[in-house]
């Protein structure tokens, strides 16, 4: 491994909520920034008195230029909610090239030091199409003509994981805030075998969404942070759906839940409903239990197959099903292998189980335990990843480090460096 | 900003670290499949011993602060020239600063591999010869073996008659260079195309690093598939 390297090897996590990103002499940390761009209203008259409104902000600027809550929604853009971002989308792939370009500037060293470009990494959502890694290619070209990259490179979010982790046989299960993906991995990521799940935390919120307004805070459902809330504080992934609702229903005191938001007045009290908590994690694991039709009917969106770049992302099919489908992709001698190492990443597969209620609230590797046993596999081992918040990132580093200078990219294999100036 | 940017751009160089160099040296061959093995011969040691399924390699370390030890330095290479051959492969690992002033004719004619470290980098500067060992134990007459241990033992003193003199060379040489009003540069053992300025960079590297077997096998990209074309 090359000394350049142990300075200039560079990271960029594009997660859906957070762009984490910085050299491989940040450490165990990344810098984090959330993903996100801001165009501010230049017509606006504040803007034009101080005449310094630039046409996009991205960092920890952004809330010094938030405008109206009325804007938010047009103006305050998330490139990667989906994961995906369409061709034509100018203003997502504007703050991509924004925030990349924050991050490389950030930790551009002195001119003086031999510097000659960052060897940068980026991941992105196992389910990118082609034309994502030649915007962002073309994102790296431009900051290497201001000598910010030497080459790049852009690896899979499940691959990164499996990099950060340690282990070279295994599936990775990442779930978003817009899907989720179960992708196999022997010593590289096995694309054929891609599942792509159109369900992630944003399914959770909206149930979590709908249930706040079934108790009577339908105001204080509208508004996304709120509803997060309520679900990482009062949400529970149930073991057993049927049997986690009959002995909340039988002894509602042990369940209820209550929910105050700090420093106002008010306060979520599920009360005798506290048994919906359950239906939270349900949703997420498995929306198909007929106690999720009643919500349906009255106008929550069922998770739809949809075609996002290539793929096609299933919506109402429970997590077991879909790592047993792209384990079922592989070849017959490496399948035992990949459930012995079934890891999960990201935000989604954080739920609570609280000791009082540990015959009823699970976590996310024993819940996806008992969906594969429902299937028939037994003997997994499924696993939270050592690091989810850092791990894509860590990936990333270990790849930049390791991977040789002259692995040239090429499109089939989907790996390998583009000299940046090329 | 953090202030995680600022400790490299600016500070100094870092001295080798002993932990550090034995570090990088078990990555090396534990890589290559060997298993680290305790030393029990003697007692506190730098050295490293490695074993695979038919091979052994033993590493024996000449800390920075011994090289201006000239007792230390002695005692390191005689360890070094009384080992070679009874390992498949024996190395001796010296600060790059030392190896600029070493001749490495000698080691090679007797075997013996040898590292160059600084705080950086552990680099393999002259590849081991290959001993091989028997692995399976031969009957012999206890006069055979007897025999065989003294002419042994002959070949070791007069190897260690021959390095004490290059050492003794080596060492008034050292000594006449610390008497020059100033001392010259590091000589770097290799060519550089590019000179890094004084960055302060990882001390080592992340830990998330530790053990991570991609390391082994994303090194080896491109290579596997020239292999497979050829």
């Amino acid at each position: 491994m090359s000394e350049y390297k142990e300075q200039y090897t560079f990271g960029m996590d594009f997660g859906t909520s957070d762009f984490k990103f910085g050299p491989i002499t940040c450490g165990d940390a990344p810098k984090i920034l959330r993903n996100r761009g801001y165009f501010p209203d230049r017509d606006s008259i504040m803007m034009r008195a101080l005449n310094q409104a630039p046409e996009i902000v991205v960092g920890d600027d952004v809330p010094l230029y938030l405008q109206s809550s009325e804007d938010l929604s047009s103006r305050l853009v998330y490139p990667m909610r989906n994961g995906v971002i369409d061709r034509g989308d100018n203003r997502s792939w504007r703050v991509v090239n924004e925030i990349s370009r924050f991050g490389l500037d950030m930790f551009r060293p002195k001119p003086e030091h031999g510097f000659e470009g960052f060897y940068v990494v980026a991941s992105l959502s196992s389910v990118s199409p082609r034309y994502m890694y030649e915007s962002l290619f073309e994102t790296m070209t431009a900051a290497a003509k201001d000598g910010l990259v030497k080459a790049a490179t852009v690896i899979s979010q499940p691959f990164a994981v499996a990099i950060g982790h340690g282990v070279t046989t295994c599936v990775v299960v990442e779930s978003g805030h817009g899907n989720t993906q179960v992708c196999p991995i022997s010593s590289y990521p096995i694309r054929s075998a891609l599942v792509a799940v159109n369900r992630g935390g944003g399914e959770a919120n909206s149930i979590t969404a709908e249930i706040l307004k079934d108790l009577g805070y339908g105001d204080l459902a509208r508004e996304e942070a709120f509803v997060r809330r309520v679900k990482e504080d009062l949400g529970l992934l149930p073991m057993n759906l049927e049997r986690a609702v009959k002995a909340a229903k039988d002894s509602p005191a042990k369940f209820r839940a209550r929910f105050k938001v700090p420093g106002t007045r008010v306060e979520v009290d599920f009360a005798e409903k506290s048994w919906q908590r359950f239906l939270i994690g349900e949703y997420v694991f498995n929306p198909q239990n007929e106690l999720f039709q009643s919500y349906v009917t009255r106008g929550m969106p069922r998770p739809k197959d949809v075609k996002i770049g290539d793929a096609v992302f299933e919506g109402m099919i429970d997590f077991g099903e879909a790592i047993v489908r792209s384990v079922e992709r592989c070849p017959v001698e490496l399948q035992p292998l990949l459930y012995k190492e079934i890891l999960l990443s990201g935000g989604n597969f954080s739920w609570q189980s609280p000791e009082k209620l540990r015959d009823f609230a699970t976590d996310a590797p024993t819940k996806m335990k008992a969906l594969l046993k429902e299937k028939g596999i037994k003997g997994v081992s499924v696993k939270m990843t050592k690091n989810p918040q850092h791990s894509v990132w860590h990936g990333c580093i270990i790849y930049g480090y390791a991977v040789p200078e002259n692995y040239g990219w090429n499109w089939e294999r989907m790996e390998g460096w583009l000299p940046g100036a090329a | 900003m953090d202030g995680i940017g600022s400790a490299w751009r600016d500070g100094s160089l870092a001295q080798p670290n002993l932990v550090n160099i034995r570090q990088r040296i078990r990555q090396r061959f534990t890589s290559a499949g060997l298993v680290e093995s305790p030393i029990v011969d003697n007692g506190p040691s730098p050295d490293i011993f490695f074993q695979g399924e038919d091979t052994s390699v033993r590493v024996v370390i000449l800390d920075e602060s011994g090289w201006g030890n000239r007792q230390a330095f002695l005692n390191s290479i005689m360890k070094a020239t009384a080992l070679a051959g009874k390992s498949s492969r024996t190395y001796l690992a010296l600060p790059k600063s030392a190896a600029s002033l070493t001749d490495a004719r000698l080691f090679h004619e007797r075997g013996i591999g040898l590292f160059t470290y600084d705080h950086r980098n552990v680099e393999e500067a002259l590849p081991a010869r290959y001993f091989e060992m028997e692995s399976v134990a031969v009957p012999q007459t206890s006069e055979a073996v007897d025999h065989r241990l003294e002419s042994e033992i002959r070949e070791l003193r007069a190897q260690i008659d021959t390095l004490e003199r290059t050492v003794q060379s080596l060492s008034e040489e050292l000594m006449s260079l610390k008497r020059m009003p100033s001392a010259p540069e590091p000589v770097e053992s290799f060519p550089s195309t590019r000179t890094l300025a004084p960055i302060t960079a990882a001390e080592s590297l992340p830990t998330f690093f530790a053990g991570n077997p991609w390391l082994e096998v994303l090194s080896r990209r491109g290579r596997e598939e020239a292999r497979i074309a050829r």
